[in-house]
């Protein structure tokens, strides 16, 4: 079955805020400062260049987590409010396309990171940074 | 935190108290013909009597007074860095991770990566207590893109970001802010960490 393309609006059509879903696998989550968000785990894939996510609009939080290729308790899931991400100057080459899937209609990717290969690294490691200031846990172990 | 900082103080304290105590100075006359090297002693008869005598009761006794200051010194050192050290021990499982350790592709991870970052924390933390007689917070010690070894300092008032790299010929990245327009970024070289070092002092 395939989906079609929608726009990703800011605020949903039941006036909940859109939201992307995005898995940290748990090299990244410290068992000792379980509220940690780790910059580094902002990253594209070597695949494409996008980071991937679900759009809440079709999807909760855990069903990314069975979608990583480890067992699904190995992977904690943040949160990025869309909007936010919009709003922030510094992230506005980051483009947020909805890609649906096969099997996966909430499917959207972040693209604009893979230009870490004509920005400095400093520059990414900004991006990170930024990304992860905007990241809440909403699935993550350690946090009981 | 502060406390704990004054009790660190305390023992840093105790220990330079006892590098100067009898005992040091017995320890060296006990120590001193394996330690004295064979040069001091094949030119010892060319030396004027009068400069013998105080050599061997004064320049002698604080050269090894100096030596076991520098022992006691890498001591305190660990005291007063433990939670970095503890950090630094948790990261060692970034060794375990061989190619592809995420199933994405990602590169694993070199022993001498993990050695330099290792490298360049001691030497950032000695130079600033050395500096400002400070204890820099514990940083966060991440597996980074490409084999590289991501550290990251974040505290209320600022936040570091940087990269240690695989290849010996590339320098440490880093971007740092005080979640404001106050910034710095570059590249760093392991020797000279004076700017990088203020910086973070403004914001300590």
């Amino acid at each position: 079955m395939t989906w079609s393309i929608e726009e990703i609006l800011d605020i949903l059509p039941d006036g909940n805020l859109s939201l992307l879903f995005y898995r940290i696998f748990d090299s990244f989550m410290k068992e000792h400062s379980p509220e940690y968000i780790s910059p580094s785990a902002f990253k594209y894939s070597k695949e494409d260049g996008k980071m991937s996510t679900n759009w809440n609009k079709y999807s909760d939080a855990n069903q990314i987590r069975l979608e990583g290729k480890h067992p699904s308790d190995r992977y904690g899931v943040v949160s990025l409010i869309v909007k936010e991400i919009r709003l922030n100057p510094e992230l506005s080459k980051l483009k947020i396309e909805h890609t649906p899937k096969a099997g996966n209609q909430a499917h959207t990717d972040i693209s604009g990171l893979p230009e870490y290969e004509a920005i400095s690294k400093e520059d990414y490691k900004h991006l990170q940074l930024l990304l992860s200031r905007l990241a809440e846990w909403e699935i993550n172990n350690y946090l009981k | 935190m502060d406390l704990e900082y004054i009790s660190l103080k305390k023992s840093q304290s105790k220990l330079e108290k006892d590098i100067s105590s009898d005992k040091l100075i017995n320890q060296y006359y006990s120590r001193r013909k394996s330690i004295i090297s064979k040069n001091i002693w094949d030119y010892w008869d060319e030396i004027p009597i009068e400069f013998s005598e105080p050599m061997i009761f004064f320049a002698l006794p604080l050269s090894l007074c100096y030596k076991a200051y520098k022992k006691e010194s890498d001591e305190i050192y660990k005291i007063l860095f433990k939670d970095l050290f503890k950090e630094i021990e948790i990261s060692k499982k970034i060794l375990s991770f061989s190619e592809n350790w995420d199933n994405e592709g990602s590169k694993g991870y070199e022993q001498r990566t993990w050695e330099k970052k290792v490298r360049f924390l001691t030497k950032v933390f000695k130079n600033f207590y050395d500096k400002y007689g400070l204890i820099l917070p514990t940083p966060y010690i991440n597996p980074g893109m490409d084999g590289d070894i991501d550290i990251h300092w974040k505290t209320e008032k600022f936040e570091i970001f940087l990269s240690i790299p695989e290849n010996d010929d590339e320098r440490i990245n880093y971007y740092g802010d005080n979640y404001g327009d106050i910034r710095t970024k570059g590249t760093l070289d392991i020797d000279k960490l004076d700017s990088f070092l203020t910086w973070i002092k403004l914001y300590y």
